[in-house]
């Protein structure tokens, strides 16, 4: 058995701590069951086992489990349907936002239902009003109650516009604000979001799921991503020591439909840190003309097609910082930078590896270095050279002193022993006091890169402590006894020399400038006359023969045989008769201070000069891109694993993002939509340099531009109807006479025409204006310069006599300026003058819109009137009911205009935005309008239905149900019986072994 | 859906519930308004076209006031024709005396003592004519072309005038130069050639001598004949007009010249006269009301609603040198009786009253062609007034066919809604009630 006695009781109390946890996980889900965005949970329970074997385990024991463990509580999540949920929750926030702006600017287009006969609109039945009250003027011309009436309706047709136009610029100023607020929320949610990641992060160090606080973020996502397209990625971020917790990065989801833009995959929240969402006050301007398609580098006039901005001067640049900034009236928006809630930037770095592939022959010259060697001092036997990580004693091993004292020859010695072995990739002698280090691959760049070996940069030189040498002498010993010579014989023959032999005892350390003094003779080491060597001085032989060679003595020849001094008498004979030579004194020894030896190399100079390894021709050009405030770059070439490769590294700064027009989608780009676009009326700068579907996409500025491209289109066609000239029954224009008739009325006459003669051909082909110009079989025929001609024959007019035409002063006009002819010359209606200005106070009708259209001062005043009629036939006759130019004014009300956008804004891209009455117009508007909110309330339906199966489908997996809840309870609540149960079980069989076991007999 | 939990189940039921409501609401709405559609939203096309028929109905009822008070202007001026023409008409049945009875009074009593008094009764006939001619209505003058603020006829020196114009203006015949396109040419006041000169000579007055009895009397007998600015005497043909193959010279001892300004007056007041007579101006009564290209009015598009004098009582003068105009030729026949008072007829003036009661005939014929005209204008201006209103129920029909709901349809539909709603309603108190913990123990 592999638990105690007691271990049941332990089995029965984790069984008894997992139903009781089981039961408080259920109860946490029944009480959030209302919670919003509360994931349900659920107990992670897991038998346990003890598993290795015991003292008394038997082959024969069967193993039984320790009970239950509960190793976890988990949240049931499903995150494909979160990553669709919010997908579709974007759509919704966009469509939801869009209908709502939409419904706003119908509730104050849109006339259905409006006005008298239960739907007869307010502008559309104005405008029919004006009409009326012209026809009434119409059939009684000359009535003044009846232009009263004409300026009644059209001035209530003026409040209208305005009325219109307040209320759209109230709802532009209300979704601004709306838009500010959202901004704001936004920013809040992005903010608590990554306080989450950070409470989630610091709870996952400490062990803790903090599953409430997911749950929070949750929530806070699927907010978020009604706001704004997003992308969601959950990755494991390495906190060290081998330990990883989650990290949350949530950036735009790439909602720009133009490739080239990267902005909309602009990192909004990395773990624990977030960007905000900013309006700047302006904006670099934007060039309307840039297309990099477009540009040939041989033609110099297309440069401005490369460049993305303008500067002041109006030039392209493509440096933000120097373009012009203009102000932000499209409602852009950028991203701060990646800040963690104590302000703190982000970072991070990411490399990329380029193999360098060098085709063998083409190698080009091996890189190569030259180090300058430095040596000063002496090293001697023991010394200690320290290079990296390896020592050498001077006079051991391969580094003789002979070595160590040779300058080349050390550094040859190290060159080989650098970094542990011989060099890998340069090949190193030692030539003229430098080391010459060549790249062993010609071509390529050693691992050391320009820097020298690091190792031979830290040579260390620790000086031996050194014994200080000694000279001494053995008393004499006589090996050879003098004889005497025999006295008798001539010449005597018996004559011998006395010989003495003496030891000489030297220590091998001597080194040059050590000196020694003998009998009062002082001798130095060293390689200069009267000196002995140091390595002489080592060797007791050479030592012994120096001093044989330099210590005088009167009675003994002195010669030198091994390490002895051998004394020979320079009697012979005379041994007997003289004393042993005397033995030298010992010999002083005097060692000089040293100086410690240096070895320094230097850095490595290229050779030949100016050659930098790896910039060789046949080299790919190491170019690193150019460092931009939001990456830096290092470049490296590196060799790994035998492959050469130009390795740069990135470092990325989070700088601030300017988003491009599309980079949202959500309720913020429905939002700025609302507040933006234009359609038609958007510049082609818009188009080109901003959004290229900003023709079709119609926000408030549409509507409000349309209102006042009417209102402006309504003012223009009635003040020129007004502004006319006198013409008599054939339409020939008038001039002044000076004279009056009979009743004091003015008498005209016929304004002279701007008459042009020119010569055509036979088939009336134009030729010229030019007399010269006439053919034989041609003809000559003049041309009249006209007011009403259409602009097809105002072209060919141009075409033909671009010098225009001279008037009897001399003064020229073109068909473009048969107007100025008239103005000056014809007359005009003492009635005439503008009926409508842009302001109350004057009769100015230049920038009239529908938020200033005004009776003109004159039309109020009463000195302009409607101009019934410029008909004065034969300049003289009276027609006071006459009421051609009312008929152009109530065929004006129904008379198809072209609505140019350019005549509002100059800098539309259109030409065309409709073309049709007033009233169509007013239709046309309310029609694009109807048909958008039509389209957007059925995607809105769509995507809404769409999200709420979504949040359906993420309910039956994440949702509380209390059905379910119903039945773990009960389960939990068995179990736990079940094992108190047990508990009782065992306590009692326990209770019947101890206390009533054994008791048989008794 | 692997499980389906009481949130979900929630969610669901409120989605469900709030669109019930939703079409609830939107019935009831439909109701309420009784209209098919509250915005442009709802049905675009229809909301468009619904405007579209408004507007069209609110021109159609400013057209028919226009056509109804131009219909009562003409009713105001056929009254007036009407009683111009019992003035001129040969019988009238009534006891007033009409321009035609008095004429043929005066043309038939051979004494003449009565004609002082029908020279009267004719003077006054004509004044009273002018003055029918001048009627108003309201304050605009019927007669007066586009003129309507000003009085159309004026009588001024026994003379009668249009619109400052003498009714009966003419041009006088002059001489021409049948060689150069019949153009006329201009003489000095000798009555010789001159380019320069200001005046040219009226053809009524010349005599023509023949070129040979010229060239044969003595030059000191010689008449004063046109010369031209040689000096040699200019050849013409019978009329007197220059031919250079003429046989004749023009004698000028006793020729008459008008002023070349003078003359051009006579040719602009007929001009104007012409102009006058058929000066127009259009109302918009529901023809269409457009303007071509240019921007001319399409004149069949609109009602010409001028009514103008010279068209009824003529203008001008006729080969004769009388004139057609009926003021003028009653007055002429009234000065005729007043020469020819309390003595028999010298058979000029009887020839020349015969010839003028012919030619008032013949006017009053025209007028009373004229006068049909008009009578047929109100006639169509009455008909139209019928069109348009006729239009203006059908137009207010087409657009309430397109607003207006099938109340038994809003009904049934909304009976529906609310069904459904209560029905929503039902399922979500069961929903809300049962789970397995109501019968836990």
């Amino acid at each position: 058995m592999s638990i105690g006695t007691f271990g049941t009781f332990t089995t029965a109390r984790l069984g008894i701590y997992a139903a009781q946890k089981g039961l408080s996980v259920v109860g946490n889900n029944i009480a959030n069951i209302n919670t919003t965005g509360y994931t349900r949970q659920v107990l992670d329970q897991v038998s346990l086992s003890v598993g290795g074997s015991d003292l008394y385990r038997s082959q024969f024991d069967a193993k039984v489990g320790s009970g239950a463990l509960v190793r976890n509580i988990n949240q049931i999540r499903d995150p494909y349907l979160d990553i669709r949920y919010r997908t579709e929750m974007a759509s919704v926030g966009a469509m939801d936002k869009k209908l709502s702006g939409l419904n706003d600017i119908a509730a104050i287009l849109d006339e259905i239902g409006k006005g008298e006969n239960k739907g007869d609109g307010l502008l559309y039945a104005q405008f029919q009003k004006l009409s009326e009250a012209l026809r009434a003027l119409g059939s009684s011309a000359g009535s003044q109650s009846n232009d009263t009436l004409a300026k009644s309706a059209a001035e209530a047709l003026t409040t209208l516009f305005h009325t219109y136009a307040d209320k759209l610029e109230t709802l532009q100023k209300n979704t601004e604000t709306a838009f500010k607020q959202d901004l704001a929320k936004t920013n809040e949610i992005l903010t608590n979001i990554r306080d989450l990641n950070d409470s989630i992060r610091n709870s996952e160090i400490y062990g803790d799921r903090a599953l409430e606080l997911r749950d929070e973020r949750n929530r806070l996502i699927d907010e978020l991503s009604q706001y704004m397209k997003i992308d969601v990625v959950y990755t494991e971020e390495d906190i060290g020591a081998g330990r990883l917790v989650e990290k949350l990065t949530i950036r735009l989801a790439n909602a720009n439909p133009d490739p080239d833009v990267q902005s909309d995959s602009s990192i909004l929240v990395d773990g624990i840190f977030a960007a905000q969402l900013e309006m700047p006050e302006s904006f670099p301007q934007i060039n309307p003309q840039y297309d990099p398609s477009k540009v040939d580098p041989n033609d110099p006039d297309t440069e401005i097609f490369g460049f993305k901005y303008l500067d002041d001067a109006g030039a392209g640049t493509n440096d933000e910082a120097d373009a012009k900034q203009v102000p932000n009236d499209n409602y852009n928006l950028s991203l701060t930078k990646l800040l963690d809630a104590k302000g703190r930037e982000w970072i991070s770095s990411s490399t990329v590896k380029k193999p360098i592939v060098v085709a063998p022959g083409d190698e080009g010259t091996p890189a190569k270095y030259a180090i300058d060697i430095t040596k000063t001092g002496v090293f001697a036997a023991g010394d200690k050279i320290t290079m990296g990580s390896q020592e050498f004693i001077v006079g051991q091993g391969e580094l003789s002193l002979d070595i160590a004292n040779d300058s080349i020859k050390l550094a040859n010695f190290l060159a080989t022993k650098i970094n542990g072995r011989q060099n890998k990739d340069y090949t190193v002698v030692a030539n003229n006091g430098k080391l010459e280090l060549t790249a062993k691959n010609p071509g390529q760049v050693g691992s050391q890169g320009p820097d020298a070996p690091k190792d031979l940069l830290e040579i260390k030189i620790e000086m031996a402590n050194r014994t200080t040498p000694t000279l001494s002498f053995r008393n004499p010993t006589l090996t050879t006894p003098g004889v005497d010579a025999d006295p008798n014989a001539t010449p005597p023959t018996n004559a011998i020399a006395a010989i003495y032999t003496m030891a000489l005892n030297s220590s091998k350390n001597w080194q040059d400038g050590d000196t020694f003094e003998i009998d009062g003779t002082t001798f130095t080491v060293g390689a200069g006359a009267g000196q002995i060597p140091a390595a002489d001085a080592n060797d007791p032989a050479k030592m012994a023969l120096f001093l044989a060679g330099n210590l005088n003595n009167n009675d003994y020849n002195i010669t030198a045989n091994g390490s002895n001094l051998v004394f020979t008498s320079k009697t012979p004979g005379a041994a007997a008769n003289n004393a042993p030579p005397t033995k030298p004194a010992n010999a002083t020894v005097t060692v000089p201070a040293r100086t410690a030896p240096t070895v320094t190399f230097g850095k490595p100079t290229a050779d030949p000069p100016g050659t930098i390894p790896g910039t060789d021709a046949n080299l790919p050009t190491l170019t690193p891109p150019a460092d931009t405030p939001e990456v830096t770059y290092t470049v490296t070439q590196q060799r790994i694993n035998g492959q050469w490769y130009e390795v740069t590294t990135a470092i990325y700064h989070t700088q601030p993002v300017n988003l491009d027009d599309n980079d949202l989608f959500g309720s913020l780009q429905s939002a700025r939509e609302l507040l933006t676009e234009a359609g038609e009326f958007s510049s082609s700068g818009t188009i080109n340099g901003v959004d290229e579907s900003a023709a079709v996409k119609r926000g408030i500025p549409y509507y409000r531009k349309s209102l006042d491209l009417l209102a402006r289109q309504f003012a223009q066609q009635y003040n020129s109807l007004n502004n006319g000239h006198l013409v008599d029954e054939n339409g020939n224009y008038l001039q002044e006479t000076g004279k009056k008739d009979d009743k004091g009325n003015p008498i005209y006459e016929k304004l002279p025409e701007l008459t042009v003669t020119y010569y055509v051909d036979k088939d009336g082909n134009y030729l010229g204006t030019d007399p010269a110009d006439a053919v034989a079989d041609g003809k000559e025929v003049s041309a009249t310069l006209n007011k009403n001609m259409t602009d097809n024959e105002t072209k060919a007019f141009n075409e033909k006599f671009p010098q225009g035409i001279a008037d009897a002063d001399g003064n020229t006009y073109t068909a473009d300026s048969i107007q100025a002819y008239l103005d000056a010359n014809g007359v005009k209606h003492s009635d005439g003058g503008n009926l409508f200005s842009k302001q109350g106070d004057t009769d100015d009708a230049d920038g009239i819109t529908a938020a200033n259209i005004s009776i003109s001062l004159g039309w109020s005043k009463g000195d302009t009137h409607i101009v019934t009629s410029y008909m004065k036939p034969f300049g003289d006759v009276q027609n006071t009911t006459q009421s051609e130019n009312v008929s152009h004014m109530i065929s004006m009300i129904d008379k198809p205009l072209e609505y140019n956008p350019q005549d509002l804004d100059p800098d539309a891209a259109s030409t065309h935005l409709f073309k049709g009455s007033f009233n169509d117009m007013m239709d046309n508007m309310c029609s694009v309008l109807g048909n958008d909110r039509r389209s957007t309330n059925v995607m809105l339906n769509t995507y809404y239905a769409a999200a709420v199966e979504l949040d359906t489908g993420r309910d039956s997996v994440s949702g509380v149900d209390l059905n379910d809840e119903a039945m773990n309870m009960m389960q939990y609540q068995k179990a736990y019986s079940a094992a108190c149960r047990l508990m009782t079980a065992i306590d009692e069989a326990l209770d019947r072994l101890i206390n009533n076991t054994g008791l048989a007999g008794r | 859906m692997i499980r389906a939990t009481t949130g979900g189940v929630l969610r669901g039921y409120r989605t469900n519930l709030m669109n019930s409501f939703i079409t609830l609401n939107n019935s009831r709405n439909t109701m309420l308004t009784q209209r098919n559609f509250n915005s442009y939203a709802e049905d675009p096309a229809a909301a468009s076209k619904s405007f579209q028929l408004r507007r069209a109905r609110m021109a159609t009822q400013s057209q028919y006031n226009i056509c109804d008070d131009t219909y009562r202007k003409y009713q105001q001026g056929v009254s007036a024709l009407q009683a111009v023409n019992e003035m001129i008409a040969t019988e009238n049945g009534s006891d007033l005396a009409t321009l035609k009875d008095a004429a043929l009074r005066v043309l038939n009593e051979p004494t003449g003592d009565a004609r002082a008094a029908l020279s009267r009764t004719l003077s006054q006939i004509s004044d009273t004519i002018i003055q029918s001619m001048n009627t108003k209505y309201g304050d605009n003058f019927v007669f007066a072309g586009a003129d309507g603020q000003n009085v159309p006829f004026e009588v001024i020196d026994n003379k009668l005038y249009y619109r400052g114009i003498p009714v009966d203006a003419e041009v006088p015949a002059v001489v021409q130069d049948a060689a150069n396109g019949n153009a006329q040419f201009k003489v000095d006041a000798q009555g010789n050639i001159d380019a320069n000169g200001q005046y040219y000579i009226k053809a009524g007055s010349v005599s023509t001598m023949d070129k040979a009895a010229f060239d044969g009397m003595d030059p000191a007998d010689q008449p004063r004949v046109l010369r031209d600015a040689t000096g040699a005497p200019v050849t013409v043909d019978a009329d007197g007009n220059i031919d250079p193959n003429g046989d004749f010279y023009l004698n000028t001892e006793n020729i008459e010249t008008i002023s070349q300004e003078d003359y051009e007056t006579c040719q602009k007041n007929l001009a104007k006269l012409d102009y006058l007579a058929d000066e127009k101006y259009f109302v918009d009564i529901g023809l269409g009301f457009k303007e071509n290209i240019k921007g001319e009015l399409i004149e069949a598009s609109g009602f010409n609603a001028a009514l103008n004098g010279l068209t009824y009582l003529g203008y001008g003068t006729d080969a004769d040198g009388d004139p057609k105009n009926i003021y003028s030729i009653v007055q002429k026949l009234s000065d005729i009786a007043a020469r020819a008072q309390d003595k028999p007829w010298t058979e000029a003036d009887y020839n020349e009253f015969y010839e003028l009661t012919g030619k008032l005939e013949s006017r009053s014929s025209e007028y009373t062609t004229q006068f049909i005209n008009t009578d047929a204008s109100t006639t169509k201006l009455k008909n139209n007034l019928e069109l348009l209103e006729e239009s203006f129920y059908t137009l207010q029909e087409q657009y309430s066919e397109l607003e207006d709901v099938d109340m038994a349809d809003a009904i049934t539909s909304f009976v529906w809604a609310q069904y459904c709603y209560n029905a929503a309603l039902k399922v979500g108190n069961s929903i809300l009630s049962e789970s397995l913990i109501d019968y836990m123990n």
